[in-house]
């Protein structure tokens, strides 16, 4: 019984790093219809970020993240600037994104290598046992984040005048705009604050994951099958997607071990997208003419 | 500017003049003579190359050779299917791994090799596409992304099988009937290889499977309209680049004799991209430039920038040349072309019906009905319990406001959108719960509001690909000619849809479904934008349908129009049929008066 309460926490735990990723591909996805796949270098360079100020210079927790936040939310304004606003039509966005990710995973890689390096958290990140249940306080706090951060989120789109124009600029871009809501400055919050939610989920998650200049591709891969499972386009979705896919992860880690637990994981979602094409919380068809 | 086009109207004062031709295509354009020039210099320069006697030349032209194999399947599927893949690195290195391995652990022969690395491609492309290759764009990307790094720790961590991080040594080489190939033999076996497969991509692409891909690509919805499975056509894409990335991969294990589990990570799915794009998506002879340049990128950059150069590439070529060198081409090519042909048309098709309106004979055959057809879209009902039968020969006009449900009822009736109760007959057959192209196939055609054709295909392309889309028998080019004759269009037939006027269009469109011989055809309010001429021409060409005894749906807001071309007429309000009968009939309900018409 405490190997599966393990195996759940343990699962919960990866899947709190997905969360934070799904939710900052969601944000973008919902508003503008594009996956950005450089996104997730801006987890990285969170906790890279993380492990320079918080570790190599000793700053406190606090005062680090109010810096590292901005920073990065400006990152992710220049790069939808450069590589999608000028790609009028298509798909073309696939392309100068995943562009995008290859710069900035040059740039991490040539600044900081390719070794995994620690960050502090300020609750504790060694294992904590509980009877036989074992446990990691900063594992917990990115956990309890996200679910709180995915909260106010959808509070915000739903309860506040800002949150309405959002959503109905998610709904349709050119008929939001006709109605007098200024989509330009929504998109550009939305890539803001997409980019600040990975740079936290970095800094959050990094104390046991170690933040490492190549660790964006897997991420990246493992928050779309999160993405995929939740559905594409609501933000709790894509969170409760990042941890169902941790715990698949984490299951199948325990049934077969770290060779081949991507092939299961992969496989697995891939029969699950036979079955449920649109993910779990799909909202229904709209007309198509 | 102002130079007109000479139309010659094919029919003058008859209609339909079935032996009328579209006439050749522009004998000679930039675009059309690119192909074989380019072909024919680089296979030229590669045949040139041994001459020279240099080996690391003959090494980089083989490599570009492998690749260009890579790349023109890599087309099929991302550049004219439209599913971007950056998988193919890996599909290529599976190629190379599963004939390695059965050559070097198993003693196999090179050809068993070949053979087995060519069906555990394609059964690996199966796996992957037929779950995501149903959903967006995005998914397959994706997917092909995760296969791509799922691949990479197969390499690493299956170490009995792949060797891990030592890779394969002491690959056998290429041996053909007994006696090994190398040195020449190998480079000529390796560029015939080449040219062999590019002609097939080519033959392939040529026919109307191209056509259709870039059909699928440009519109699904269109695509399924004229009888056409995305998912299908697309799995076939996946299908065939597959292929050529298995036999691609096992020719350059034999080549390189060396495999290193790192050469096929997700930079080489990349960077095989570039090459495409280079050369220009969807473009025959655009592999052709892309990869050698690509591989005179990667060769030139100085180490350690390799994914620098990439990165930018990817960024800067899409937005500069979002169609590649052969993009760039094509505009050179159509601006001479414009020159030729004049670049304005306004000839309005002048069609004149039949002479004489018969009435609808009363045993005429019901060919499409609906019966208690319900929809919803959120908590609204578009459709809320909707009957309707076309007869054969006969015109049904759906009349009401906007909003009340007559395009649901449309789609409904193809199969675009599923009834969630009553059910759609076709020739007597529940077609209720069939798909959109099971309904095409079956006779049912379909124009749409705003006309969908593929806008960068001529119109004998759009034309000609509906006709020989699964469904109807009979030489579809005839029926391509037909149609193009009937709809007053011939003269058209060789300009891109993008060049000509929406209200044309709807001309062009209704071509494209009389190319497939419907029984049925639902037409979406196709006077909308039409005036004068082009709007008794439409007239015209229902009565000439109807006379050859084809069932019409007409949703249309001109209620002139309609009251002149309809045989019944129903009436729709939200969601609801309010009133049915003859157009005479209508005209006096009062409750259509006060519902619609007005006073």
């Amino acid at each position: 019984m405490t190997d599966i309460v393990n195996t759940v926490i343990s699962g919960l735990s990866l899947g709190a790093t997905y969360a934070f990723m799904a939710l900052a591909f969601a944000l973008i996805f919902s508003t503008t219809k594009v996956f950005n796949l450089a996104q997730a270098q801006f987890l990285v360079l969170g906790g890279l970020l993380a492990h320079t100020l918080l570790v190599e210079r000793d700053w406190p927790w606090l005062l680090g993240a109010l810096l590292i936040l901005p920073v990065v939310a400006i990152i992710g304004f220049v790069q939808e600037v450069v590589t999608i606003r000028p790609i009028k039509v298509g798909y073309n966005w696939i392309l100068t994104t995943l562009g995008a990710s290859f710069l900035l995973q040059a740039g991490f890689a040539q600044m900081y290598g390719a070794e995994p390096y620690p960050v502090d958290s300020f609750v504790g990140s060694t294992a904590q046992h509980l009877g036989g249940i074992r446990f990691v306080p900063s594992q917990v706090l990115a956990g309890v984040a996200v679910l709180v951060l995915v909260t106010a989120i959808e509070l915000f789109a739903r309860r506040t005048r800002p949150g309405t124009a959002w959503r109905a600029t998610a709904q349709n871009r050119d008929t939001a705009a006709t109605l007098g809501i200024n989509t330009r400055r929504i998109v550009t919050m939305v890539f803001l604050v997409a980019a600040a939610v990975a740079a936290l989920g970095g800094i959050l998650t990094a104390p046991t994951t170690y933040a490492s200049a190549y660790g964006g591709d897997l991420i990246s891969f493992m928050s779309f099958l999160a993405i995929a499972i939740g559905g594409m386009t609501t933000t709790m979705g894509a969170v409760i997607g990042g941890f169902l896919l941790g715990l698949l992860e984490a299951f199948s880690l325990d049934l077969i071990g770290a060779q081949f637990n991507l092939v299961m994981v992969f496989t697995v979602v891939l029969a699950f997208l036979l079955v449920r094409p649109n993910g779990l919380f799909y909202a229904g068809e709209s007309r198509v003419v | 500017m102002t130079q007109d086009v000479q139309v010659t109207d094919p029919f003058e004062g008859s209609t339909a003049d079935a032996t009328e031709t579209a006439g050749p295509a522009p004998r000679w354009t930039l675009a059309r003579v690119m192909g074989p020039v380019v072909a024919v210099v680089t296979v030229g320069a590669a045949l040139l190359v041994p001459l020279t006697g240099n080996l690391y030349y003959m090494d980089l032209v083989q490599l570009i050779a492998l690749y260009y194999v890579v790349v023109a399947g890599l087309n099929v599927v991302s550049g004219y299917a439209g599913q971007l893949s950056v998988g193919h690195g890996a599909l290529f290195g599976a190629g190379a791994y599963i004939s390695a391995i059965l050559t070097t652990r198993y003693d196999q022969p090179f050809w068993v090799g070949f053979v087995g690395a060519v069906v555990g491609v394609l059964v690996m492309g199966l796996m992957l596409g037929v779950p995501s290759l149903r959903l967006a764009h995005l998914y397959f990307a994706m997917m092909t992304l995760g296969f791509a790094i799922v691949f990479s720790q197969v390499l690493l961590n299956w170490q009995a099988v792949t060797g891990g991080y030592l890779g394969i040594i002491g690959v056998p080489p290429v041996s053909l009937f007994g006696q090994d190939l190398r040195g020449d033999q190998l480079y000529y076996f390796i560029v015939g290889f080449a040219v062999v497969a590019g002609l097939l991509v080519t033959l392939v692409l040529r026919g109307r499977r191209g056509l259709w891909w870039r059909i699928v690509h440009d519109d699904e919805v269109s695509a399924r309209a004229i009888g056409l499975s995305p998912s299908r056509s697309k799995l076939t894409a996946f299908a065939i680049s597959a292929v050529l990335a298995g036999a691609a991969g096992s020719v350059y294990a034999s080549f390189i004799l060396v495999l290193q589990p790192d050469t096929f990570d997700l930079h080489l799915g990349l960077v095989l991209l570039v090459m495409m794009l280079l050369g220009g998506s969807g473009s025959l002879w655009g592999p052709l430039i892309g990869v050698p340049l690509m591989l005179l990128i990667d060769n030139l950059a100085p180490s350690g920038t390799a994914t620098y150069a990439v990165g930018a590439a990817l960024i800067v070529l899409t937005i500069l040349m979002p169609r590649g060198a052969a993009g760039l081409v094509a505009v050179l090519s159509d601006r001479i072309q414009e020159r030729r042909m004049g670049s304005v048309v306004t000839a309005v098709p002048n069609i004149s019906g039949p002479n004489e309106r018969q009435p609808v004979p009363r045993d005429s055959a019901t060919i499409l009905e609906g019966s208690g057809l319900k929809k919803r879209y959120g908590g609204v009902a578009a459709l809320d319990g909707v009957d309707l039968v076309a007869r054969a020969g006969s015109v049904h006009a759906v009349i009401g406001p906007n909003g009340c449900g007559k395009t649901t009822l449309l789609n409904v009736l193809l199969g675009l959108a599923r009834s969630e109760e009553g059910a759609v007959r076709l020739e007597g057959e529940d077609v209720t719960r069939r798909s959109a192209q099971y309904g095409a196939r079956r006779g049912i055609g379909r124009t749409f509001q705003q006309p969908r054709l593929s806008p960068e295909l001529t119109v004998w392309e759009n034309v000609y690909a509906a006709a020989t889309a699964p469904g109807p028998e009979g030489d579809p080019a005839r029926r391509a000619h037909e149609a193009l004759a009937t709809a007053g269009v011939t003269h058209l037939a060789h300009r891109k849809a993008a060049d000509i006027p929406h209200a044309i269009l709807r001309f062009v469109e209704i071509a494209r479904v009389l190319s497939r011989r419907p029984t049925v055809v639902l037409m979406d309010e196709p006077a909308g934008g039409l005036t004068g001429e082009a709007l008794s021409s439409l007239g015209a060409l229902i009565a000439t349908m109807r006379a050859q005894g084809v069932a019409i749906v007409l949703v249309e807001h001109n209620v002139p129009f309609v009251m002149g071309a309809a045989d019944e007429v129903s009436v729709m309000e939200s969601g609801r049929m309010i009133a049915h009968g003859g157009p005479a009939e209508i005209r006096r309900n009062p409750a259509v008066i006060a519902a619609y018409l007005g006073s």
